[in-house]
This record gives C-alpha cells, sequence and structure tokens, in this order.
C-alpha cells in the first residue's frame, strides 16, 4: 500500500493530455482517432483506480479482519 | 509516519483544486481524481485505526461477552464505511439515485449483523426474568 500522492497528479496529466490531444486531432479533421485517444486514456485512468481500489479493499479487509 | 493533519489537508484541498481544473477539460476524469484523493487519505490513516483497533481488541477480551460481539462490531464498521465511502463518490458524481440504493444495501446489512446481538440481548432478558 503505497502512500504515494502523485498518483492524483498523475491522472489529472493524463486528463488534460487526453483532453488537449483530442482537440488537437479534431482540429486535425480525425475524428476517430481522437475518439480512440480518448478511450485508450480512460481505459488506462481506469486501471489505476481499479489497482487502487482492490488496493483499498484489501487494506480494509486486513483491518477489520473480515 | 507520524499522521500529520495538515499534510492530509493539503492533499484534499490539491485534490479538489486538480479535480475542478480536470473538470474544465474532461468532465469525466475529476471522479476519477476525487477517487484518487479519497484512497490516498484513507491508506495514510489506515495505520492509526488499525492501532486504535487492536486498543480496542485488547479490552474487549477481558468483558465476557466481549469475545463473540467485537468481530461483529469491526463488520458492522467496515460495511458502515465502505456504504459510506461508495454512496458518497456516486453523490459527487451527480448519480444520487445509486448512492441510495447503496446506503440502503448497508443499513440492510448492518441490520442483518446485528440480529445475533439482538437475539443474545433476548435471551439474557428471558434469563433475569423470573417464571
Amino acid at each position: 500500500m503505497d502512500i504515494n500522492v502523485d498518483i492524483i497528479f498523475k491522472i489529472a496529466a493524463i486528463g488534460i493530455i487526453v483532453a488537449v490531444l483530442n482537440q488537437v486531432l479534431i482540429r486535425a479533421g480525425r475524428e476517430d482517432q481522437a475518439m480512440m485517444t480518448t478511450l485508450a486514456g480512460i481505459i488506462v485512468v481506469l486501471l489505476l483506480i481499479v489497482r487502487m481500489i482492490n488496493d483499498f479493499f484489501i487494506a480494509v479487509k486486513t483491518l477489520f479482519q473480515l | 509516519m507520524d499522521m500529520d493533519i495538515f499534510r492530509i489537508a493539503a492533499i484534499g484541498i490539491c485534490g479538489v483544486v486538480i479535480s475542478s481544473m480536470v473538470k474544465s477539460y474532461k468532465p469525466e476524469f475529476a471522479t476519477y481524481v476525487v477517487i484518487s484523493t479519497v484512497l490516498v487519505i484513507f491508506i495514510m490513516v489506515i495505520y492509526k485505526l488499525a492501532a486504535a483497533f487492536e486498543f480496542l481488541g485488547e479490552i474487549y477480551n477481558q468483558i465476557s461477552y466481549g469475545k463473540n460481539f467485537f468481530p461483529i462490531i469491526l463488520k458492522v464498521l467496515a460495511v458502515a464505511y465502505i456504504a459510506d465511502f461508495t454512496a458518497q463518490i456516486c453523490k459527487d458524481s451527480g448519480e444520487s439515485a445509486i448512492a441510495g440504493k447503496v446506503e440502503l444495501a448497508g443499513k440492510v446489512m448492518i441490520f442483518y449483523l446485528a440480529v445475533p446481538v439482538m437475539m443474545a440481548v433476548m435471551d439474557l432478558i428471558n434469563k433475569m426474568l423470573p417464571g
């Protein structure tokens, strides 16, 4: 259970990069690739969050001796 | 690691700021930022919570009823905390219907966990009553 705060900044950075990339690709006329990058960004962040929630549930289980 | 309340407050505030910043670019990422902030703060607190529970465990082991009721208290605490955690995150992202259902499930589970305790109290009362 790493108590690293930088995971919040990592997620925020991914969000902003995906947003900027999205705009750039839309301006360049490639809407489908823009949607792809958005999906990729969301999936990456989802994996991060799922791993964190998994650690969180394990921590609660061990703590409350469930 | 000294649980520094100032550090936790700073993390909470920067989580809020970052969430509102990301919300302007990408609304769906704000929920992720909020979830990660909440988890980081909880993980920082968990060690102190574990120490408190060890202390409570020792006290409850001395009382005769302590053996079988302390785990129930822990379970109820865990259910309440998880239900509250999920319900608040759902409310945060605007889904109050899901939040309501999660809270309802939490209440039902806590009631289910509390039934043995009520049975024990009933038995105790029956024993005390004459005849």
